[in-house]
């Protein structure tokens, strides 16, 4: 493997693993609302969040340019307050990859959260639960499968971000050009097939891999809830 | 010590009941399924919230609609025996026990609760291989560990076999006696209530039944009756009847064959209970006679 390779590996590593730590939480919250409450615009939420799970990728990157650029509302209020510009960065993807993966991850979760059974909560709280508490000692555990095939699948729709990703930062080696990106630089360059054949390669075995890790830690989960 | 006086309106009638716990007694709340018994058990707990009314449970004020007092579940300090269990799945049996003791709720010894209710050698096990009475044992620990001011207990024997039934029974009464707890104990059963309640009151479609004044030691449909669990106490030949001492006190009775000391099952209507003038016991009126245990 080349350097060039190597780099396009660890950048696809690092913004696949950022982006489910950056969306968990989030998404979390998101899930929770949209399954236990109703509230006004709540279609408008659940519809604005699914839209990257509709939309072609490269309309969600350009909306993101649109958005985060230096005379962008978001972006010239970040580049003025704190001086960070997100538009053809490291984390300008991983914002590309967590909004492209944010609707797989809120509905693995909202959907396990419907599964809870609430009855269960019911008994957490006359053995002196309060919402908080509730949450992290029973829910949480609860929806913990749910949790974990929502990571496996942001984190495998992150690798495989290449539309957002690209119209968003473009792509830039050693900055941007994760894994989907160097394949097809590669692609477009005479003889580069070996190359091309080894990032297939590494993706392959990156897609098993997390395959095979979300099957064991399934497994393992479930003994403990007993499901 | 507990006070209950609750309206709510449910599907096809209103649940209204006025009733009060004195002291640590076994309080049965007895009647037809879909008659309010849970719904009323929910509302003591604070999982549902009354109309109208108020609640007063060991001199706090849980809830009462006039002054707009209504007390989270989580600080009512009521424990609650649920009907199906309610286990934690996450959490071994040890994990369960431990749960409800957090923030000074831990008054309650551990090691005598789970010696109590033969918990030993269940605690590494994980809630979905128990057997159901051994699953509400640990629910019945559970809810006692959280130092509970009152026991509610809907159905608790009703996913458990007949043969285990007899198994926790005991137990109950021992809570009771041990924990100087009150308990508020809801059962279709009358064999179950018969066994463990001091006083029992009837509930048909949200209301209390006629004749099951709470001061009434014991009630039961005509249809249903109530069976006692008796023993032959003396017989009294002059006025041709025989006491038997049972769970609620002295029953008098037609004269019996069976000699004092011998156990015998009582079935009692109702209708048929009064209070004997000058004596502390109670008579059973028509001669319905008990029929001696094989």
């Amino acid at each position: 493997m080349t350097a060039a390779e190597l780099e396009a590996l660890r950048l696809s590593l690092l913004v696949a693993s950022w982006c489910v730590v950056a969306i968990l939480p989030p998404a979390i919250g998101v899930a929770w609302l949209l399954a236990r409450h109703d509230f006004w615009g709540k279609s408008l939420l659940n519809g604005l969040v699914h839209l990257p799970l509709v939309l072609p990728p490269v309309a969600v990157g350009y909306l993101l340019l649109l958005l985060f650029s230096r005379t962008g509302p978001l972006g010239g209020w970040l580049h003025d307050s704190f001086g960070i510009s997100v538009a053809f960065t490291f984390s300008g993807a991983v914002v590309a990859s967590a909004v492209m993966a944010f609707p797989l991850m809120v509905r693995a979760v909202r959907l396990s959260l419907e599964t809870v059974d609430r009855r269960l909560e019911a008994a957490a709280r006359t053995l002196g639960s309060g919402p908080v508490r509730l949450f992290w000692t029973v829910t949480l555990p609860l929806i913990a499968p749910g949790i974990l095939t929502g990571s496996i699948l942001a984190f495998a729709r992150s690798l495989g971000e290449f539309g957002a990703t690209i119209t968003f930062v473009s792509n830039i080696a050693g900055e941007t050009r994760t894994l989907p990106l160097a394949l097809y630089t590669l692609a477009q360059s005479p003889d580069a097939e070996a190359g091309a054949l080894r990032l297939v390669a590494i993706s392959i075995a990156l897609a098993l891999l997390a395959l095979f890790a979300s099957e064991l830690a399934a497994r393992r989960l479930q003994a403990r809830l007993g499901v | 010590m507990l006070e209950v006086r609750v309206r709510r309106r449910l599907a096809t009638f209103d649940l209204d009941v006025t009733f009060a716990v004195e002291g640590a007694e076994i309080l049965a709340v007895h009647g037809p399924s879909g008659a309010g018994k849970t719904t009323l058990v929910n509302l003591i707990a604070g999982l549902d919230r009354p109309d109208r009314g108020r609640i007063v449970a060991d001199g706090r004020v849980l809830f009462d609609d006039a002054a707009g007092i209504d007390v989270a579940p989580a600080a009512r300090r009521i424990g609650y025996v649920f009907q199906d269990g309610r286990l934690f799945p996450h959490l071994s049996v040890a994990g369960n026990l431990r749960y409800g003791r957090h923030r000074g709720r831990g008054r309650v010894d551990f090691d005598q609760v789970v010696a109590l209710l033969g918990l030993g050698p269940l605690l590494k096990r994980r809630p979905r291989t128990l057997s159901g009475g051994e699953g509400q044992r640990v629910a019945i620990g559970r809810a006692l560990l959280s130092g509970p001011s009152l026991l509610l207990m809907d159905e608790p024997l009703a996913s458990v076999d007949p043969e285990r039934k007899a198994e926790i029974l005991p137990f109950v009464r021992r809570l009771r006696d041990a924990f100087a707890l009150p308990i508020l104990y809801v059962s279709h059963s009358a064999d179950e209530i018969a066994q463990i309640a001091e006083r029992t009151i009837r509930i048909e479609k949200g209301r209390l039944a006629s004749g099951a004044a709470p001061a009434t030691p014991s009630t039961g449909g005509p249809a249903d009756g109530l069976a006692l669990m008796a023993v032959v106490a003396d017989h009294d030949p002059a006025t041709q009847r025989t006491l038997l001492d049972t769970p609620f006190g002295r029953l008098s009775v037609p004269l019996r064959p069976e000699a004092p000391g011998t156990p015998v099952r009582v079935t009692v209507d109702a209708v048929s209970v009064a209070p004997v003038a000058d004596t502390d016991h109670l008579a059973v009126l028509p001669p319905r006679p008990a029929a001696g245990l094989p």
